[in-house]
């Protein structure tokens, strides 16, 4: 269960910044006349490194994956089945949307006709929303046992739940605070015209990720709002109340951090430590709360017995040595890396 | 005066909370809990008993129609095999030309990388990337207790790939954007870097799914270990590392030939390309090695007991062996020149080399999906005398979508029937479907032939229920057969089901392939 945690947690970091980066590269594009919008800072950081967040997102994502089927295994399976073909329709969405990234990518991409410069991140950003949506709709029809046998009988295409706009929407807003955490450490001096273009970035990041937590809170709330008296218990448990509070703690350091931001205009270094810090223990505190509606409503019987037999399976010194070694192999190569930067593509 | 009341500061609320509340829960709950959860070393030998919660649960079932569920897969898995091993044999390649270029200052082979490269990020890391999350989505599709059963046993090897696979990413990535600033060690540890991890990803799937067909003493023991280190796994792993390699090669050629280069320097670089073409060589051997350890009843169907399987090998081998001749000849010894259409044509090859190899190695696990633990419908061994006794579908909470259309209880029983036991591989009427393989039979033919299924074809799992329920399926075979019409009469001949009940007796439960082995006529 930790592991699965630890990784999804991972997986969501990249993932909110491919979701909220598209959403912004889309609004970018609509409203963008002649191609000047595509070449500001924030969104030259966001073509060229799109690619390989997208990448690592999907690289990220196996691990909940696989401890997803470890933990869930009849819940998770029978909701995928449920939804079938819906659910096969991400892949090529997902192979549409990056092979586009790669469009963004290039030179060409200001040069393209306006209505070219709207389609594409458009596009791209529609592909990211399906796939939102059918995650949150597979996860929310898993922990509904007992819908299972009607959404077969009727052979619907989707499932229809209250619960699932509320949390949709909780993902989407809640992916722009990380985006902007993550933006406000790459947009560096080099990557600005000058001193006060990156102040003005800085700021109107901050701006975004007050916006975006003003409304994943919103959600949020209305999200618990949705949710079955059981489950609704099982977020205020006593169990919970400590990542309650690291979730609050959390969602403080980045309004605190994000205040220093707009003051300083992200020059100073403390503002940008507290979002960073905040951020991880905001998602974190999240992942549990989502964990706990889960057994609230699935029940704990099944887990126990599966949980151990994952703990006692073997492989798991030989997973601990190569996650070690290859953790410091990445680490090298991001050494590397950062000893050799170079810049956005113009 | 009064004096000013002390407004408790908040950092020192926050830090009282976490000392009465968060830590006393991490000391008490969390940490035992992880301690607990981390085995001792010493288990790393023992092999524990394992209790298999492989309860019987009832997946709704997806319907493919006309489409046969192994196609489906089959193509997923084709294209991602094919996509990967381009991926894995590019490492090396790439490698390779770095080396070239730097110990042997071959001035052409870092605009080789930049092109390759370029080609295996937007192929290899999209596609292929994408491809392998579709192969998980597939799987649950089309078997989720067989995914099932197989993340339960290897999900810490898996999760090792994983690791292999982040470090693939990660140092990809790093070469493709900071080559250009990077020093000639730092490249070469980089491309090596990445040449391992790729291969290694290969290296922890191949353990797994070679242990679909050859289980070995995991049957017996258990054992993870002994089933990731089963007897086709260091055959199938030499064999999938050279075609990988050729693939690469093949992949090379063609990007050689869009390189905006005089003729000469491309030449050139597919002279050196085409180098690695060599370890085909051992394809023969290892492909051998590798028939020599698959179960003899596998090995009957590869050399000609199943038209199909023997069809597909031929396929596969035809392909390369064409591959083969033309690379070591053709482009090795007589150091031909290969124009685009002709590169992509021996690409071509290699995927139906590819494509025929695949079907191969999963067909010829027939009955089993993993070797005597899952029948191909996900059945246990195990679970086929209970459900005799029980009925396949008593506990099937899924209803019939499409229910309106059959004509009575009988045939909606054999479309239940049907879809539990027989839609994993078998349509009613499409790809390899059931009417027409059953089209010719008797009605008598059909009672028996799918009592006694595990005899009719050696390849096919036991009948996993009642006479009543095989009685169903023949009405529904009869009436699909009959052009469905609105009214059938059906079967309620209770002589008919004592037949059907006799032969199911007679048949057993266990498959030929365990009943040769417990008679001790074949080795498992």
């Amino acid at each position: 269960m930790l592991l699965y945690g630890v990784t999804l947690l991972l997986h969501v970091v990249f993932m909110n910044y491919v979701l909220a980066g598209c959403g912004y590269m889309a609004v970018v594009g609509l409203c963008s006349k002649s191609g000047d919008g595509f070449r500001s800072p924030v969104m030259l950081i966001l073509r060229d490194w799109m690619p390989f967040v997208l990448s690592a997102a999907i690289t990220a994502g196996v691990a909940p994956l696989l401890f997803v089927q470890v933990l869930y295994k009849k819940e998770f399976y029978s909701a995928s089945l449920l939804l079938g073909a819906r659910f096969i329709i991400m892949l090529p969405a997902l192979i549409v949307a990056f092979y586009l990234l790669y469009v963004m990518k290039s030179r060409r991409m200001s040069t393209l006709p306006r209505w070219l410069r709207a389609a594409i991140p458009g596009v791209i950003f529609a592909c990211f929303l399906y796939t939102a949506w059918t995650w949150t709709e597979n996860h929310v029809l898993s922990i509904h046992e007992g819908d299972w046998v009607n959404q077969y009988a009727a052979g619907a295409w989707s499932y229809r739940s209250g619960m699932i706009l509320p949390r949709f929407l909780t993902w989407c807003f809640g992916s722009i605070p990380t985006l902007c955490v993550l933006l406000l450490w790459q947009v560096r001096p080099e990557t600005c015209n000058n001193g006060d273009e990156r102040k003005t970035q800085c700021r109107m990041l901050a701006a975004l990720a007050y916006g975006g937590m003003a409304l994943a809170a919103l959600s949020a709330a209305w999200a618990y709002a949705s949710l079955p008296e059981s489950a609704r218990r099982a977020v205020t448990a006593p169990d919970v109340w400590p990542f309650l509070w690291v979730l609050l703690a959390g969602v403080s350091l980045q309004i605190a951090g994000w205040c220093l931001v707009l003051v300083a205009g992200g020059d100073r270094l403390r503002g940008r430590i507290l979002v960073s810090v905040g951020l991880p223990a905001t998602i974190a505190g999240v992942v549990v709360l989502r964990e706990s509606v889960r057994l609230a409503l699935v029940g704990t019987s099944a887990l126990d017995p599966m949980a151990s037999l994952a703990g006692s399976a073997e492989g798991l010194w030989a997973f601990l040595f190569f996650f070690l070694l290859n953790a410091g192999l990445i680490g090298w190569c991001v050494r590397l890396a950062r000893r050799a930067r170079v810049t956005p593509a113009q | 005066m009064h004096a000013t009341p002390r407004i408790p500061s908040l950092r020192r609320s926050v830090a009282s909370s976490v000392r009465r509340f968060f830590l006393p829960y991490v000391a008490s709950s969390l940490l035992p809990s992880v301690a607990t959860s981390l085995p001792s070393p010493l288990d790393i030998t023992h092999a524990p008993t394992k209790i298999y919660p492989m309860d019987l649960i009832y997946y709704p079932v997806t319907v493919f129609d006309y489409v046969m569920k192994g196609a489906v897969i089959g193509g997923m898995g084709i294209v991602h095999v094919f996509i990967a091993q381009f991926a894995i044999g590019g490492g090396f390649l790439l490698l390779y030309f770095e080396w070239l270029a730097q110990r042997r200052g071959m001035t052409l082979a870092r605009v080789f990388l930049d092109s390759y490269f370029k080609a295996l990020v937007l192929i290899s890391f999209v596609a292929g990337a994408l491809t392998g999350v579709g192969m998980w989505f597939t799987t649950i599709q089309i078997s989720p207790r067989t995914i099932g059963l197989m993340v339960d046993e290897f999900h810490w090897f898996w999760a090792t790939e994983w690791t292999f696979f982040c470090l693939e990413v990660v140092s990809g990535y790093t070469f493709y954007r900071y080559r250009a600033s990077l020093g000639g060690r730092q490249r070469l540890a980089l491309l090596a870097l990445y040449s391992f991890a790729a291969w290694m990803s290969l290296f922890w799937i191949n353990g797994i799914l070679s242990w679909q067909l050859t289980p070995g003493e995991w049957s017996t023991s258990h054992n993870a270990w002994a089933g990731f280190f089963n007897p086709s796994f260091w055959p199938s792993l030499f064999f999938r590392t050279v075609v990988a390699i050729t693939i690469a090669s093949l992949g090379a050629c063609i990007v050689i030939n869009t390189m905006k280069l005089e003729r000469d320097a491309r030449a050139e670089l597919i002279h050196v390309a085409a180098r690695p073409l060599i370890c085909m060589a051992a394809m023969p051997v290892l492909a051998a090695w590798f028939v020599a350890v698959v179960p003899n009843d596998s090995r009957a169907w590869i050399l000609g007991g199943s038209p199909a399987m023997t069809l597909f090998m031929m396929m596969a081998v035809g392909a390369s062996v064409a591959i083969g001749l033309y690379a070591l000849i053709g482009l090795i010894r007589e150091q031909l020149y290969i124009n685009g259409a002709t590169a992509t044509l021996l690409a071509g090859l290699a995927f139906v080399a590819t494509a025929g190899g695949e079907f191969v190695r999963e067909g010829v696990r027939k009955p089993f999906t993993v070797r005597e633990a899952l029948y191909s419908n996900a059945i246990t061994p195990d679970e086929v005398a209970r459900m005799r006794a029980v009925g396949s579908t008593t506990h099937d909470p899924y209803p019939l979508r499409d229910a309106d259309a059959y004509p009575t209880d009988q045939t909606r029983l054999g479309a239940r029937v049907f879809r539990v036991q027989c839609s994993i591989c078998h349509t009613l009427e499409g790809m390899n479907g059931l009417s027409h393989l059953a089209g010719t039979w008797t009605t008598e033919q059909k009672r028996m032939n799918i009592a006694k299924l595990q005899m009719t074809k050696p390849f096919m799992p036991p009948f996993a229920g009642t006479a009543e329920e095989v009685e169903a399926l023949v009405q529904l075979l009869e009436w699909q057969h009959a052009g469905r019409p609105d009214s059938w009469s059906g079967s309620s001949d209770p002589d008919a089901v004592s037949r059907i009940q006799t032969w199911l007796d007679e048949a057993g439960t266990e498959s030929m392939v365990a009943a040769r082995a417990s008679e001790g006529r074949e080795p498992r």
